[in-house]
């Protein structure tokens, strides 16, 4: 393809990312569509062989904010603004400070070594058209992932995860969804700063840090391969243990190792064996 | 008396409904006629299919018998009468058929007949594949949900311990990963942690 061709594609894939064909750049346009567009609606979450209502609000911007309250089950709500992030657990709450990360998690660069991007249907989702994008695992160092992407506003209307027998490990789809149609300019634009920290072990394969938190004497690490998080804690413990434990959640899998007075703890959307070995590792090059 | 008539006595004679004076008449005919002989050995290998008794002999097997035991006669080394040993042969095999045919009509002609023989439940119908509940299901969009379970080594006491990590995660999901805001949906939804999935743990002393 000519340079001048090239050019042309590329600037009208620019101005028109919603209705793309691309499917990689139906996944960017999703995430674009998170800081700019409000809505709100109720998703079903599919997890550990039960499913649960959840009522979401999103409002992008400055003064923007994110709702989430649980419909079932127990009652839980997260309140997250630019300032904090409130949990109500029915009689206590806890706030916390809004994490922020320079780096974006998607990386459409990257995404590519980790997941053969294909789109293989279209399906209505909460009345809106659904564009079906598969994002296989190459390896078995992740998961797969199906997203169901609305191709005019950009919104995410599902997402499963998949194991390796093809199994849905969790699943997360609306089923009533009310979109602003105005697009908000105010949190379009997105740092791409990269984090200088260094890591203490090497992360999995296809993964990359991308930020960093420091709380105390506890350092939190978040990975990215493109697609999937890990977030990697490393603190001091004041006991002397030699002892692993894993925890699952849904699909998300969490591996705490502890050598001596050094703890590791991964968690992430990934299988257990890459959490583990993550928790290993870096465990073993906390006492080295 | 017509072929017809004959034919209607010899199904009567299958079916244990002759009469035993005209089973005896039948089966001294059978003996005689070879036509007859053969249409009632027909009946029976096709109602042995039918109701799939025994193995599948295959059609012609009563004739085939009845050839090896013709042939069996043929090779016999009596040659100077072979003529006469070969109708002997013939007699005897005529004979021995028309006796099991006239005791198998008497046997029929009991007016006992066991409970058992008169159950029409013998015969077979085609296997049919029992309708499953996976027949019934809607073919939903929502796939299910694996319910695999982690397995216990040591009670835990660590849910609520780790709790805190998987909030955290998800919060640091939703703020940068690439799913945004549906990644805070498992936070709000964790389970209760006295229902949680229980913590697999391994320890050994340093």
């Amino acid at each position: 393809m000519r340079p001048v061709f090239r050019l042309a594609t590329l600037l009208l894939a620019l101005a028109s990312p919603l209705r793309a064909q691309d499917p990689l750049a139906l996944i960017g346009a999703a995430q674009q569509a998170q800081s700019a567009r409000s809505f709100e609606g109720v998703v079903v979450f599919m997890h550990d062989g039960r499913f649960d209502a959840v009522r979401v609000v999103h409002r992008p911007g400055d003064a923007g904010y994110q709702q989430v309250a649980s419909l079932s089950g127990l009652p839980r709500a997260l309140f997250r603004d630019a300032r904090e992030t409130r949990i109500e657990d029915a009689g206590q709450a806890r706030r916390l400070p809004s994490i922020a990360i320079a780096a974006q998690a998607f990386d459409a660069e990257r995404i590519g070594d980790s997941y053969r991007i294909r789109q293989s249907s279209e399906e209505r989702i909460a009345g809106f058209q659904a564009r079906v994008i598969d994002a296989v695992a190459r390896d078995d160092v992740r998961h797969s992932q199906r997203l169901w992407i609305n191709p005019d506003n950009g919104l995410l209307l599902g997402v499963a995860l998949i194991g390796p027998r093809r199994e849905t490990l969790q699943q997360v789809m609306f089923t009533s969804l009310v979109v602003d149609p105005r697009a908000s300019q105010a949190g379009a634009a997105v740092a791409a700063a990269k984090p200088e920290a260094a890591l203490p072990v090497s992360p999995p394969p296809g993964f990359r840090l991308i930020g960093e938190r420091i709380d105390g004497a506890r350092r939190s690490l978040i990975l990215s391969d493109g697609l999937a998080m890990i977030t990697l804690y490393l603190e001091p413990r004041a006991d002397e243990l030699d002892r692993l434990t894993t925890l699952r959640r849904g699909a998300t899998q969490l591996a705490s190792r502890q050598l001596g007075r050094q703890r590791a703890v991964v968690v992430g959307e990934v299988p257990l064996a890459t959490a583990v070995d993550l928790a290993n590792r870096a465990a073993q090059a906390l006492n080295d | 008396m017509s072929d017809d008539t004959v034919r209607e006595q010899l199904s009567s004679l299958m079916d244990g409904e002759l009469s035993t004076d005209s089973a005896r008449f039948l089966s001294k005919r059978l003996g005689n006629d070879a036509d007859l002989s053969a249409t009632w050995e027909r009946w029976h290998c096709a109602r042995d299919i039918l109701r799939q008794q025994g193995s599948l002999a295959p059609v012609d097997f009563c004739a085939r018998v009845r050839d090896a035991i013709e042939a069996d006669a043929d090779a016999a080394p009596s040659t100077a009468t072979a003529a006469g040993g070969m109708r002997l042969w013939r007699g005897l095999a005529g004979g021995a058929i028309a006796a099991g045919v006239a005791v198998f009509a008497l046997m029929l002609g009991q007016p006992a007949v066991s409970p058992d023989a008169a159950q029409p439940g013998e015969a077979m119908l085609a296997n049919v594949a029992p309708v499953t509940t996976s027949d019934l299901t809607p073919n939903w969009r929502l796939s299910p949900v694996a319910d695999r379970q982690s397995f216990v080594l040591a009670q835990p006491q660590l849910s609520s311990e780790f709790d805190a990590y998987f909030v955290e995660h998800g919060l640091a999901n939703g703020t940068a990963g690439a799913l945004g805001i549906v990644s805070y949906v498992p936070v709000v939804a964790t389970p209760d942690t006295r229902d949680a999935a229980p913590a697999l743990t391994g320890q050994s002393a340093r």
